[in-house]
């Protein structure tokens, strides 16, 4: 079930805007009515990404999580007023598991958005994202990646080749895998003798380096942008405001329904869905096109 | 014409200042910056405020790094280093805990000096997660392998290959288990509870102990068994690349 | 206008006693393709290290070089950077990043050009070398061949005036070497990029060239155009051996006119003899299939890597005896190298069987069953500091076996290398080294994949032998998997043809090339209307000889 996201084809610094911004909403905002908006936004979107298996395997390996994180704060945290009972002479209260709720509800959510994150932002973006604060440490992600494979690969080649030339005889696993580490290792470091050549030769270090990219910033680039400002704007305005609030100790009472919390709300749930929308209009759009065809 | 004299010491040691002015970032700007973030944010968002931390101190040896000019060879095995890393807990992801990624990036801090130890640190924890999936704990493995690359750099690196490999092995399972171990079980806690308690605190150590005992008995078995053979021929390589230096501008 | 005008230059190595380089004097015009020729450790690399300071090796040097006709030291790295190119041999070890575009990039970020730039360079590469196809691929999925274009593509984006490789197609296979080789004389025809490349196959790269030098110790022996150095080569020479077959046609009888390179031309020279068509049967001699049990045999095999995978072979049966030589042709990807993992127990066919001496073995172990097999990339194998550790531990104490260490060592011609580490000698050493291990581990089966890659022309003739010899003495049965076809019809028993996982065709060389039209030794290809049955170029040179004499007694 592999379907084409829309959002994945726009510039990776409005992607980044986009997932940063609700990851830190999501860890700062203890709401449960904002947590639960991330998490179903994030549940939605993965299930576009991944598919509906993959996205249920998800959400039933968090299961332990939340149970965890429940009873971490549960067992930890006495505080609240209203108790539930004693466990070993102290406090269990019914604020302390709204919390561990909400806390695990914020987890999840935060691992789900990781998850459309790790979909969406390919290597090669996150790397193009370093490389524009930090060109070396970016130009070193990019060889390792290439390493990975190729070393990979080598201690295969090592392992068979010991094996079909039979010189193992007697000696421990032990030590025959210590001795195709070392072949591999030696390999790998002479390549990196080449490799500098090969660097030095196509003039590494006699400029400033630039970074290559692929990806323009295109006038949708602008528009998505610009809209999840507006959305982030109008949903952070509303929680410094402390419209939307939630308190959990010593009693639990959320705030939520003031005008301008509704409004910080709703802002968030738009911004939430921007990626989905994207995907919807798209789709639409191809309707229209494939019935005009 | 005589061309080029053979540098002798090809490999850049961080001088003693460098090494102050960037352990005070990392143990007395943090802590300030902790303070900072409980007072505004009236201790509620741990978890956010320890996230920037963990980016802060990430960044400006990162940003070192990348100020001190790296040459082609350098950045090449640099490189050739994490990939082992990499490549080396992938090949032991079945079986958790036991990785000689820690040994690996101890020994790099040992041989390239502390600033490259931490890059390498940092480098693997970011490119496996490009493979494992990244998520809320990859700034703090970054920190977390970094520092330990670092303090690597920083007791080791004058010695270079003549380290005793028992002191690389008592500071290896030191290391992963106080260093690595508590500022892994430390994220966990923060990201689980809001409100983390010293009790909470104690109780995710020690629920930790087991698996962090474990993971550093096996770094240091892997720095028993990689260390000498290990620098041995770090050594033979940068004899090589000596060698093979170019003549550069006359 | 980007030549070179080389004066005078000698260097040595900080640690050596002997010059690396000695005197050479040499000009390389703007525009034309130059080959550098000689046997390994000549000096080619050096000297084409001195091309470019950056990569320049550390040393005593004296003498000048120019490059466009200024010093060369006082062109800044930077203009070198960009107007000299330089392509190393192995595919694997230059690439630097982790996807073929960014590896196109590279050289343009070095050189701080804008990103519009590098799009507009890059593209136009990446159209003029047909990769678009690759453009988004991670580089590890690349074949040889592909690499290595890579790499040249890669140095070419940066607008170089003169491209500079060091035996560039020693790692490939015949086919994509030829395709690689293509490429360099187009990007010269096309661009009128300078080309300087060393070689040590020069069957392939003479008919390319403009101009051939030749080294030998550090010295420029001979530079002149191909005809003649194929013409002037003395026949004693190293090289000898190595020139094109049909330039060795045209020496050996010596009857004047130009001297022909290609099989075209050979084919010309041959025809202007006005030879009889020779009709009659060569008596192939085939000695009747012996009565003993194969050494070995696998019966209809298959093998794939996974369980959803193509099958890499299918139905594969086949059988060696002891003292007998087969050898594997085919295509990369037919499946000849899983043919000898099979053999030597690394996988395991999921159906067919293995016989061992006429018994059924369940599962082969190389060790066991005295097998040992050499892999294709040779330094996989080395683990110790030095050449000589290397091969002591393969003999591994054995005190009856030290007169066969010596007689390895020798013949192997590893004297001088003993003491060197082995990933520090060159790649044809280190196949060499792999080789020796191979012999010392005496095994009564031998497995060779792709053992003369690397080796000169006058070393492969002396190692057929010595494998010919081994082969009577103890009886030990070798298959060999290579692209080297004149090796195979010179030295194997029988040749066998994979295709797709099969054994397509199997028979004594004689007959299996002469039934071949397009898989055949270039002797067969020119000689092929006149004397059909004649694979060798020695063959052909008899058979010239004999027919002229018949001609020349008719005529008195």
């Amino acid at each position: 079930m592999e379907r084409r996201d829309k959002f994945s084809s726009l510039h990776p610094l409005t992607q980044m805007l986009c997932f940063s911004y609700v990851l830190i909403m999501s860890m700062f905002v203890m709401h449960p009515v904002m947590l639960f908006i991330s998490l179903a936004s994030a549940c939605i979107y993965a299930l576009y990404l991944s598919g509906t298996k993959k996205m249920l395997s998800l959400l039933f390996a968090m299961i332990p999580v939340i149970i965890l994180t429940v009873a971490v704060n549960m067992l930890f945290n006495h505080r609240g007023e209203s108790i539930l009972f004693y466990l070993s002479g102290k406090p269990v209260t019914r604020e302390a598991m709204y919390f561990g709720f909400t806390s695990s509800l914020m987890l999840i959510a935060v691992l789900m958005w990781f998850s459309c994150y790790n979909a969406v932002m390919t290597s090669e973006k996150q790397m193009y994202l370093f490389g524009k604060l930090l060109p070396s440490f970016s130009l070193m992600l990019t060889m390792t990646l290439r390493l990975v494979p190729d070393f990979i690969r080598k201690i295969n080649e090592i392992s068979n080749a010991q094996k079909g030339f039979g010189a193992e005889k007697g000696s421990s696993k032990l030590k025959n895998g210590m001795s195709i580490l070392s072949t591999a290792v030696t390999c790998a470091l002479e390549g990196a003798v080449i490799r500098a050549d090969s660097m030095k030769s196509r003039g590494y270090g006699c400029e400033r380096r630039t970074q290559y990219t692929r990806f323009v910033f295109k006038s949708e680039d602008k528009t998505v942008s610009a809209l999840l400002l507006l959305f982030g704007a109008v949903c952070a305005y509303s929680v410094i405001k402390g419209a939307v609030y939630c308190e959990f100790y010593p009693t639990f009472s959320v705030n939520g329904t003031s005008a301008l919390s509704i409004t910080g709300i709703f802002a968030f749930i738009l911004f939430c869905n921007i990626p989905m929308t994207l995907n919807f209009s798209e789709d639409i759009k191809w309707q229209v096109i494939k019935s005009r065809i | 014409m005589q061309v080029g004299t053979e540098q002798k010491k090809p490999y850049k040691r961080m001088n003693i200042k460098k090494v102050i002015v960037t352990v005070c970032v990392i143990f007395v700007l943090i802590p300030c910056l902790i303070a900072l973030g409980m007072t505004v944010w009236d201790d509620k968002k741990y978890y956010l405020v320890s996230l920037g931390v963990m980016i802060l101190s990430v960044l400006p040896l990162l940003i070192r790094f990348e100020k001190s000019g790296q040459k082609a060879r350098e950045v090449a095995l640099l490189s050739v280093m994490t990939a082992l890393c990499v490549a080396s807990r992938a090949a032991f992801y079945m079986i958790p805990q036991f990785k000689p990624t820690a040994a690996i990036i101890i020994i790099s801090g040992v041989f390239f000096g502390a600033e490259a130890g931490f890059t390498v640190g940092a480098c693997t924890a970011l490119v496996s997660n490009f493979f494992f999936g990244q998520g809320p704990w990859t700034p703090w493995q970054m920190f977390a392998f970094g520092v330990v690359g670092f303090l690597a750099g920083v007791l080791f690196s004058k010695k270079g290959d003549k380290n005793p490999v028992l002191l690389l092995c008592i500071f290896g399972g030191i290391s992963v288990m106080f260093i690595y171990g508590i500022i892994m079980d430390t994220a966990s806690l923060l990201l689980m509870s809001s409100h983390p308690t010293l009790e909470g605190l104690f109780t995710v150590y020690a629920t930790g102990l087991p698996f962090n005992a474990a993971h550093a008995v096996s770094t240091v078995i892997f720095l028993l068994l990689l260390s000498k053979p290990f620098l041995k021929k770090l050594c033979r390589i940068r004899n090589k690349f000596g060698i093979a230096e170019h003549v550069g501008e006359q | 206008m980007a030549g070179y005008k080389i004066e005078n230059l000698s260097f040595k190595y900080n640690l050596s006693e002997k010059f690396a380089l000695s005197d050479i004097n040499l000009e390389i015009k703007d525009g034309e393709i130059l080959v550098l020729c000689g046997k390994s450790g000549c000096g080619k690399s050096t000297l084409l290290r001195h091309l470019k300071s950056c990569i320049t090796p550390h040393g005593k040097r004296t003498g000048r070089i120019y490059f466009d006709g200024r010093l060369q030291n006082d062109v800044s790295d930077k203009e070198q950077a960009s107007r000299i190119g330089f392509v190393f041999q192995h595919p694997d070890d230059q690439i630097v990043t982790d996807k073929v575009w960014h590896e196109l990039a590279f050289g343009l970020e070095n050189l701080g050009e804008n990103s519009h730039t590098i799009r507009v360079r890059v593209g136009e590469m990446a159209s003029y070398f047909g990769i678009n196809s690759l453009f988004d691929m991670p580089v590890h999925k690349l074949s040889g061949g592909q690499k290595q274009l890579l790499n040249l593509a890669a140095v070419l984006a940066m607008r170089p005036d003169c491209i500079v490789l060091d035996e560039p197609t020693s790692q490939l296979d015949p086919i994509s070497a030829g395709e690689f080789l293509n490429t360099l004389k187009k990007i010269n025809d096309d661009l009128g990029i300078t080309v300087v490349l060393s070689e040590h196959r020069p069957e392939d790269v003479f008919p390319i060239a403009d101009r051939v030098a030749v080294m030998e110790n550090g010295r420029i022996i001979m530079c002149d155009n191909p005809h003649t150095v194929a013409e002037k080569t003395s026949e004693d020479s190293a090289l000898f051996p190595a020139l094109p077959t049909a330039s060795r046609m045209y020496r050996q009888l010596a009857r004047g006119g130009t001297c022909p390179l290609t099989v075209k031309e050979g084919r010309a020279f041959l025809h202007s003899l006005h030879l009889e068509k020779d009709s009659a049967k060569l008596h192939v001699h085939i000695e009747k299939e012996k009565g003993d049990t194969p050494l070995m045999q696998l019966s209809e095999c298959m093998f794939r890597y996974n369980r959803n995978d193509k099958d890499v072979l299918y139905n594969f049966s086949l059988s060696i005896r002891g003292g007998e030589m087969l050898a594997l042709l085919g295509a990369n990807g037919s499946g000849k190298s899983t043919a000898l993992s099979l053999m030597s127990g690394v996988h395991v066919p999921y159906s067919g069987r293995i016989f061992l001496n006429g018994k059924k073995i369940k599962r082969l172990h190389a060790e066991e069953h005295g097998i040992c097999a050499l892999p294709q990339d040779p330094r996989v194998l080395f683990t110790k500091e030095s050449v000589e550790e290397e091969l002591q531990m393969t003999v591994n104490g054995c005190e009856d076996k030290k007169s066969r260490l010596a007689e390895v060592i020798d013949v192997m011609e590893l004297n001088g290398l003993l003491h060197m580490h082995p990933f520090d000698i060159s790649g044809g050493e280190q196949e060499r080294v792999a080789l020796a291990k191979v012999l010392l581990m005496s095994p009564r089966i031998m497995l060779l994949d792709e053992p003369t890659k690397g080796m000169d022309a006058a070393f492969k003739r002396k190692f057929g032998e010595y494998l010919r010899s081994e082969m009577q003495k103890n009886g030990t049965a070798i298959v060999i998997v290579s692209h080297d076809i004149e090796f195979c019809a010179e030295f194997s028993h029988r040749c066998g043809l994979l295709f797709n996982g099969e054994l397509i065709a199997e028979d004594v060389p004689q007959k299996f090339f002469c039934g071949n039209h397009f898989y055949t030794t270039s002797a067969n290809k020119i000689a092929r209307d006149y004397f059909p049955n004649a694979i060798l170029c020695e063959e052909v040179t008899q058979r010239c000889k004999s027919a002229l004499n018949k001609k020349s007694h008719i005529s008195e």
